[in-house]
């Protein structure tokens, strides 16, 4: 039936995007700094997998989770001079970041992509009555599932989790009473790190070339995502990711084939009406009452 | 006389650029609580948060048992034992009562002995009554009552209040002054921002009256029935 | 005297410009060029400014009113009987449009405007990053329409054979006009009660501001410069796609506003100048350059890295811009 399968590819999507959204939710709760260059890590982690083609594949995810927790740390350290800066200036210099790591990536590895191969025998389908479902599909589900569901459980039930959520719900207040800023910023790059990594492993398979921008154009859905679903409290965030994840592929199949080059437009325009009527956010259940200012 | 618990000297603290708090001295012992009255924008929340490393004084110097905390974070010091209970009192709604509290044990200083929650608990019931009910749903006077749990929780030797009577009735008001009154006897030192003057400066051991950044006057509890002087100090 | 004064923070940075197009004249033709490439963007960085650095809301959609008074004034300059061979879907009024080249820059100025108007309308209800991101979905819904929509927009060939008027009388003349209206607007009372609203918009509207009103009045006004300059550009260029108005240039016209210090005119030109000069001297660097005693040559993708990289300094060192956003000061007593 196409509508299940087109929802499960969604659903499969939409995962995805949920996970990297909850990155960027995460770290802008505890600093207030999205970050641009949060698509970059998706990229480095494919590089990262193609670098690593002739080792066991088990070598390869852990090399690649490595690179892109590291690199996430990385980050971290460059931001810190910025926690006091103003929005506009922290936009650009995760832009500048995104930017730079970009053309790194462009002058190492060239502009023509490389082949990753990362367990390319994930993309086949097995039939499930009618519907023919990719491995990569399930895995896809099941362990971003598993992920967020683990990571529900981290910001309910532990202190670190408590920690940054009442960093990202009133910082001010959350340090008079002893949260730790640092700690809690490095743990959200951590933590944003190792999520960003899972779904730069998950895509590899799925889309194995890895260009420059392999991570932009994962990231600028993702963000935009982020925004409609509501920037500033981590659920709605999360789930503004998977909806637009979600959002584009059932989109995709459902304009006539001629009209899919306007696949933006459509989604960009829907994006545009949703912010109109809930500038905070789609998800975070407040209506615009008032003239917000 | 050996320097008190907490010691400002000479603090000046700009807000947006303009001049805040001028040139404010005071002190407050262990087992004291002072009082500091004035006017909206006299300058007395700028003042708790400079204590405590939300804003940073201009010049100046505050000391905790005689070592300056200026520049530090507000994290640290609350773990070198300041707690603040701020304006507005800033509970986190949708947290429960008990992760509210749970928040409150991180200010613990690091070489602390085990908290004594239970004498906490029996200062505010509302703590253990309503430990797993968000607290948003409590009422003003309740979540009074959790934002200074939260403070006292992480044992602090010096507690800061930023008007902790606002939007209170004044039975409530009756029993937050003589909680404040049972925690001084545990020996902490505590600073009370406040708008209610006269009640304030009956109760307090010592309250300055600060305008425009200034203190112009220090009060005892024997003045709390002249109005005229606590008017001249108020108004000039 | 007074008059001088006041006004010195934009007399000061268009002597400059002229003493640039002047000692300009001396330059190879290669240099020149990149010379005319930097006036243009900074006209295009000024324009951006008028909206930003006024109203303290990020627009990451002035691209696309670039990219409107571009294509307006391609449309409009390029040959009538070449436009319907090589773009037959081109609306019939388009492809015969010929006009010269003052009347283009109005077009793309006007249209750039009435873009910047129409999108404004409901847009800047918004704050923050909502209109950070509406103002992108803008800029990509634009891009898509002009390389899908071949009744309207060139897709995804290339637009050639207009008319190259943007010499360096055509640059200067336009960046200075960009500037002397971006000041007079910030100089004048909707300028200034737009200024009021960027420091804190909520004490701001309660004393009488209507902020949505001042704030789609530099909108619509900051499209018009958007579009002349994008008019500026295509007259540079000679031809132009729909990806020489899109991501790359919203990144480095916003790079170089934030960077020069987003608050003042004079922020924008400097970092138009700064960054786009930065650029040029690297491209040079690529190719073999020698300063003083050092042959410098680097390979040919570091430029952007290293531009990347300056930009990235500066902004953690200096986080209001190398301007501290601050106008130019009349320098004497």
């Amino acid at each position: 039936m196409d509508l299940v399968q087109t929802l499960i590819d969604a659903t499969a999507l939409g995962v995805l995007y949920a996970l990297v959204a909850m990155g960027i939710g995460l770290i802008f709760g505890v600093m207030r700094l999205v970050n641009f260059a949060q698509g970059e890590l998706i990229a480095v982690g494919a590089y990262t997998l193609f670098v690593t083609k002739q080792y066991p594949e088990t070598v390869r995810v852990v090399a690649a989770i490595s690179v892109v927790v590291v690199l996430g740390l990385v980050m971290e350290l460059i931001y810190r001079p910025l926690r006091r800066a103003t929005a506009a200036t922290m936009l650009v210099a995760t832009f500048a970041v995104s930017f730079l790591l970009q053309n790194a990536l462009l002058l190492i590895f060239g502009p023509q992509g490389e082949s990753i191969e990362f367990l390319p025998e994930l993309n086949q389908a097995i039939g499930l009555g009618e519907l023919r479902v990719r491995w990569i599909t399930m895995v896809s589900i099941v362990l971003g599932g598993a992920i967020l569901a683990a990571m529900s459980w981290l910001l309910a039930r532990t202190s670190i989790g408590l920690q940054m959520r009442a960093a990202a719900a009133d910082f001010r207040t959350a340090q008079i009473l002893g949260v730790r800023a640092g700690h809690v910023i490095r743990m959200a790059f951590l933590i944003g790190g190792l999520l960003t990594a899972v779904v730069s492993v998950l895509l590899a398979v799925q889309r194995p070339l890895a260009t420059p921008t392999y991570g932009f154009l994962v990231l600028v859905p993702a963000l935009v995502g982020v925004v409609v679903g509501g920037l500033r409290r981590l659920v709605p965030a999360t789930l503004g990711g998977f909806t637009i994840g979600f959002a584009t592929v059932v989109l995709n199949d459902l304009l006539p084939s001629g009209s899919r080059v306007f696949l933006n437009s459509l989604l960009f325009g829907i994006v545009i009406v949703v912010l109109l009527v809930h500038p905070d956010g789609l998800f975070t259940g407040r209506a615009r009452v008032e003239e917000r200012v | 006389m050996s320097e008190p618990l907490l010691a400002l000297e000479g603090l000046f603290v700009d807000y947006v650029g303009v001049p805040a708090v001028r040139d404010v001295t005071l002190g407050v012992g262990a087992g004291e609580i002072v009082g500091l009255v004035g006017p909206n924008g006299a300058g007395k929340s700028t003042t708790l948060l400079s204590i405590m490393g939300v804003q940073r004084p201009a010049s100046g110097d505050v000391r905790l048992d005689g070592r300056s905390i200026v520049g530090e974070s507000p994290d640290v010091i609350a773990r070198r034992g300041i707690g603040l209970v701020p304006e507005g009192r800033h509970i986190f709604p949708e947290f429960s009562v008990a992760e509210n509290m749970k928040l409150g044990t991180l200010g613990r200083p690091d070489d602390a002995s085990e908290v004594d929650i239970e004498w906490v608990e029996s200062l505010f019931p509302v703590v253990s009554h309503f430990g797993s009910r968000p607290a948003g749903a409590l009422s003003g006077g309740q979540q009074q009552q959790v934002a200074i749990a939260r403070a006292l929780v992480g044992a602090p030797r010096v507690l800061l209040l930023d008007e902790p009577s606002l939007g209170l009735a004044p039975k409530l008001v009756e029993t937050l002054f003589e909680t404040l009154s049972v925690v001084r006897g545990r020996g902490v030192a505590i600073l009370l921002v406040e708008q209610r003057a006269r009640l304030t400066v009956s109760f307090a051991d010592r309250t300055h009256v600060m305008r425009n950044g200034e203190l112009v006057e220090t009060l005892g509890p024997e003045d709390a029935g002249d109005i005229e002087r606590m008017r001249h100090a108020y108004f000039g | 005297m007074r008059m001088l004064r006041r006004w010195w923070p934009l007399i000061a940075p268009s002597l400059l410009i002229v003493a640039i197009s002047v000692v300009s004249q001396l330059a190879s033709a290669a240099a020149q060029r990149q010379i005319l490439s930097v006036l243009v963007t900074a006209a295009i960085v000024v324009a951006l400014y008028v909206f930003i650095g006024n109203s303290g809301v990020i627009s990451f959609g002035h691209v696309s009113f670039v990219a409107v008074g571009a294509l307006t004034a391609g449309l409009a300059t390029a040959p009538a009987d070449v436009k319907p061979t090589t773009f037959p879907d081109l609306l019939p009024i388009l492809a015969e449009l010929e006009i010269g080249n003052i009347p283009s820059l109005l077009l793309a100025a006007v249209v750039g405007g009435l873009f910047a108007l129409l999108t404004g309308i409901p847009l800047m209800r918004l704050s923050g990053l909502s209109a950070g991101i509406a103002t992108f979905a803008v800029l990509i819904v634009t891009n898509n329409v002009f390389r899908n929509w071949e009744a309207i927009g060139p897709g995804a060939k290339t637009l050639s054979l207009i008319p190259q008027t943007t010499g360096f009388i055509q640059a200067t003349i336009g960046l200075i006009l960009v500037m002397a209206i971006a000041f007079a607007h910030q100089l004048s009372p909707p300028g200034r009660r737009l200024r009021a609203t960027r420091e804190d918009a909520l004490v701001a509207g309660s004393s009488g501001i209507d902020v949505h009103r001042e704030r789609l009045w530099a909108f619509t006004l900051s499209g018009v410069l958007a579009g002349f300059g994008g008019g500026l550009l295509v007259h540079l260029l000679g031809s132009i796609t729909t990806d020489q108005v899109f991501l790359d240039l919203t990144f480095i016209t916003l790079a170089m506003l934030v960077v020069g210090g987003v608050g003042s005119l004079w922020g924008a030109l400097l970092g138009a100048l700064t960054i786009a000069g930065l650029n040029s001297v690297l491209a040079e660097a690529t190719r073999g350059i020698t300063i003083g005693s050092l042959d410098l040559e680097l390979p040919g993708g570091i430029r952007l890295l290293v531009l990347g990289l300056l930009m990235l300094l500066v902004l953690l060192l200096k986080p209001a811009g190398l301007t501290n956003s601050r106008e130019l000061r009349w320098p004497f007593r």
